[in-house]
């Protein structure tokens, strides 16, 4: 098949579940056919495990004991294999779903995103910047597909998620890329927690850097180990920050998110703090550093 | 007793006091009779100067004698009449269906009649005490505070029966002053919002005589809280779901808990309820209601409060399953409460589950007693559950609630993380806690002892045969997901429990740490293996858990073998619940798919002093 008659066929497509194909640029959109193909007849069964698996959404929806029906560790653990099937679905081809409820597509679209950005390939990062650039407003759907971009820590998802991150959907995205572990995002992250616009957002935003700074995440490596330090002290000082101006929920996630982090500098840092910090502040201090001590993460 | 001085009620207890027969009543009533309505006539000596309404100030279960005079129109830890809301079915005449608005309306206080003799038990009487020197031409109207009104009634006796008291038109003549009247009284509700009415309710008798009030006399009783059980009561029934539309998919479950129930010897054993809606414990919560019965007993209305879930199961508004509080638990002594807000949010519709709402079981801290336990929920001021349904618990005022965040994890209920069972420990309790980082220590103590390779979930899958869950210890330990989620789930954890901590006084050697791993669901937190602290208390000496899967090393599953060492420290046996298919698969554990009625505690709520 050439390019322009794939082109045109491309044109005769299904809506994805989240995206049309025709939101890929053309030669990404050809390429994932062309994959999506060939996976297809080397390996039937890993597409039609994914249908099957999707065919069980409604009744999933119907038994769910959370808001939404969850697939992501099903899908999750379907493995490497999973991601094209997943692909497919996401931006090409909708599985049949006939009278399912709000909450079964809503749950089987977020799931699909997580669960395909959780196998970390390469592959679907133009998907994902498509879902990013989209006129998608959902909130979780933009977290968790800045999440599942993060995950990929590539300079591409990096650049697009700092994008993003100026934009209406600022918030969404703030909230996800937590998941990309990179000093650049951690930057962005901590400048963005500095600015809080309450202490809502401050939760939220805490627990992305504390996403981007785990310690345990860090000592399984990864490319850009070589960002570990520089992603966990940004990630340490601005926590740091965020317990001393809050006094709320805020406070009680940012301790938690320097437990998480578990930066070795962690006990200077508050206790520089300390000195300038008023009475009730430093008490609090002091706890901080009595909890660190003994770090339940470790 | 708004118009006579305390010096003058003192004087008549004094008076009461010397003369024979002037004694407290006997014991509780059997069942069916009508205790109240034949009880012997109080002869008063000397004939009183005053109007006279009494009630059971003293709490004896009965009104007799002159002891229940003493600062009637007061309610105190000491002295104060309790009365309760009738709301349960003795003659089971409510329907078995019905929707959401109407089912609720059915129940002995939603008509104008005594429900039979069964029903009589559940009112509170009030007596009018004969008043030989009633004034000519006297009558006499009863009425209550204007809060209270809306919530009470008041039924007269008459030959032919009881006659519901319309304050507002009926009176009493001089004759019936000096006979003496007896009337039983009910509320229509429980609280709901302490701010619109407390509880209590004064009633108050107005004689006129010629145009003027000649006398008046108050009583006030509060109506009885709802106090819902914790762990260590021993269950006295256990309910779990069968699946309607597939009972056989239920098979493994109910079979391994109703073998634990019978275990632990719990007196009524398993029911199964029929929905299509497995989470039994999250459309549901147990609890009692009670006023005091002759011999120091209770007599008690059980309760089950319906969850505020909307939008789920195909229920006209809220959660279908949730109707069992009426069609399947309302009856005689059982009442069903539902309480919701329309304008809940629906993104935190999770937190309304009952899931996450237990009860720390009794203690003390410095002054601070709570002999009842309290409740503890997940809620944050940004993350929370129906704030009308938040307002009619606390309204209670028996069990205060413990509040943490469980924001951070996917489904957001409290038994994800924390339970409790009894002990053989000075406090009588201990809290199990759920601790990733131990989960990860004993994972990598097993693969440095060279059992990396070790499967665990052997056999189990993720999707009815669509994905195998069959993973080595060395591939969790390598999982960024995994290990990462772990990671901040035992921070957020530690800080539920440094709040629990500081609440109750617990120490490090009360508390028993449950390793599970966490992952990730929707961008928060649930449990990768089978979250064993999610398990149900049976018996005092039994706790039936989930069944983790593994790892098996040297033939024995290091995280069964964890969990039960450190329960039979305290006399504890675990009984293993194969739950993974119908529960953990779908973000739940045995502790979501249970429930219980448990025995009513010796405390008596009114003695709190809350």
């Amino acid at each position: 098949m050439n390019g322009t008659l794939l082109f045109l066929a491309l044109g005769a497509l299904p809506q994805g579940l989240v995206l049309s194909p025709r939101a890929l640029p053309p030669a990404v959109a050809q390429r994932l056919t062309l994959d999506i193909a060939a996976a297809k007849s080397a390996a039937p069964a890993t597409f039609s495990g994914l249908q099957a698996l999707i065919a069980q959404v409604p009744r999933l929806d119907a038994q769910k004991r959370g808001d939404l029906p969850t697939l992501t560790p099903r899908l999750s653990r379907l493995g490497p294999d999973a991601l094209l099937p997943m692909l497919e679905a996401i931006a090409f081809q909708a599985p049949a779903r006939a009278a399912w409820t709000e909450s079964a597509e809503r749950g089987l679209r977020l799931s699909l995103i997580e669960a395909a950005g959780m196998l970390r390939d390469a592959r679907a990062e133009p998907v994902f910047l498509a879902i990013l650039a989209s006129d998608e407003r959902d909130f979780a759907t933009l977290q968790l597909t800045a999440e599942a971009l993060g995950r990929l820590e590539s300079d591409t998802a990096v650049n697009a998620l700092l994008a993003a991150a100026t934009t209406d959907k600022r918030d969404a995205v703030l909230a996800g890329m937590g998941q990309c572990r990179r000093a650049r995002i951690a930057d962005a992250l901590a400048i963005a927690l500095d600015g809080a616009r309450s202490p809502a957002q401050a939760k939220s935003l805490v627990r992305s850097l504390a996403h981007a700074g785990n310690a345990a995440a860090w000592k399984l490596g990864g490319p850009y180990a070589d960002e570990a330090r520089a992603v966990r002290a940004t990630a340490a000082e601005a926590l740091l920050r965020a317990f001393i101006a809050y006094d709320d929920e805020a406070r009680d996630a940012a301790s938690n998110g320097l437990m998480v982090v578990d930066d070795a500098e962690t006990p200077i840092l508050i206790a520089r703090a300390r000195v300038l910090a008023d009475a009730a502040t430093a008490a609090a201090l002091d706890e901080l550093a009595q909890r660190f001590a003994r770090n339940p993460t470790r | 007793m708004p118009h006579a001085t305390r010096a003058r009620s003192l004087l008549l207890v004094l008076l009461c006091a010397c003369v024979p027969g002037s004694t407290e009543g006997t014991g509780e009533t059997p069942s069916g009779a009508m205790p109240q309505a034949t009880d012997p006539p109080i002869v008063e000596k000397p004939a009183p100067r005053h109007v006279d309404l009494r009630v059971d100030s003293n709490r004896d279960g009965t009104i007799a004698g002159d002891a229940d005079e003493l600062d009637e129109d007061k309610w105190t830890k000491d002295r104060g009449a309790v009365f309760l809301a009738n709301l349960d079915d003795d003659e089971d005449r409510c329907p078995r269906s019905g929707k959401d608005a109407t089912l609720p309306r059915c129940n002995d206080a939603a008509d104008d009649t005594v429900n039979g003799a069964d029903d009589l038990q559940d009112l509170a009487p009030v007596k009018l005490l004969p008043w030989a020197n009633a004034p000519d031409g006297a009558t006499a109207t009863i009425d209550f505070d204007e809060a209270s009104t809306p919530h009470v009634q008041l039924f007269k006796k008459t030959d032919a029966g009881y006659e519901l008291w319309n304050p507002a038109e009926d009176t009493l003549d001089q004759e019936a002053l000096k006979k003496g009247q007896d009337f039983f009284l009910e509320a229509t509700d429980i609280v709901r919002d302490a701010d619109v009415w407390s509880g209590l309710a004064d009633v108050t008798i107005h004689v006129k005589a010629g145009g003027e009030e000649k006398d008046s006399d108050t009583v006030r009783l509060r109506v009885a809280p709802v106090i819902t059980f914790h762990h260590l009561l021993e269950a006295e029934e256990i309910f779990a779901t069968r699946m309607a539309s597939e009972p056989g998919v239920s098979d493994d479950f109910l079979a391994d808990l109703e073998s634990a129930v019978t275990a632990a010897g719990v007196p009524e054993g398993l029911r199964e309820i029929k929905v299509d809606d497995q989470w039994t414990q999250d459309f549901f919560e147990t609890g009692y209601m009670s006023m005091p019965a002759a011999g120091g007993k209770q007599h008690v209305l059980y309760v089950a409060y319906r969850s505020a879930n909307q939008g789920r199961g195909g229920g006209d508004l809220l959660r279908l399953a949730g109707k069992f509080v009426f069609t399947g638990f309302r009856g005689k002594d059982r009442i069903g409460i539902q309480q919701y807000s329309a304008r809940a949010k629906p993104e935190m519709d999770s937190l309304n589950s009952f899931g996450n709402f237990e009860t720390v079981p009794p203690y003390t801290l410095g002054d601070e007693r709570y002999p009842l336990g309290r409740v503890l929920r997940g809620s944050v001021k940004s993350w929370y559950p129906d704030p009308s349904f938040t307002k009619m618990v606390d309204g209670q005022k028996m069990q205060p609630a413990i509040e943490v965040d469980t924001s951070w994890l996917s489904v957001g209920h409290i038994d994800e993380t924390m339970s409790f069972v009894k002990a053989s420990s000075p406090r009588g309790w201990v809290m199990l806690v759920n601790d990733p980082a131990l989960a990860k220590k004993l994972l990598d103590d097993a693969s440095k002892a060279g059992h990396g390779a070790v499967k665990m979930f052997v056999g189990k899958r993720w999707g009815w045969g669509q994905g195998d869950a069959d993973i080595s210890i060395d591939e969790v330990l390598a999982s960024k997901e995994i290990m990462s989620a772990s990671t901040e789930a035992a921070a957020e954890i530690d800080a539920q429990l440094a709040i629990v901590k500081k609440a109750t006084g617990l120490t490090d050697a009360e508390i028993i740490r449950v390793p599970y791993l966490h992952w990730t669901s929707f961008s928060r937190s649930i449990a990768f293996q089978p979250g064993t602290v999610n398990g149900i208390s049976l018996s005092d000496s039994v706790f039936g858990a989930p069944d983790p899967h593994g790892p098996v090393i040297g033939g024995k599953d290091i995280m069964k073998d964890h969990l039960e060492k450190a329960l039979q420290a305290h006399g504890v046996t675990v009984k293993w619940i194969e739950n993974w298919d119908l529960y953990h698969v779908q973000m739940g554990e045995v502790h979501c798919g249970s429930n219980a009625v448990r025995k009513v505690p010796d405390v008596k709520w009114w003695e709190t002093g809350r």
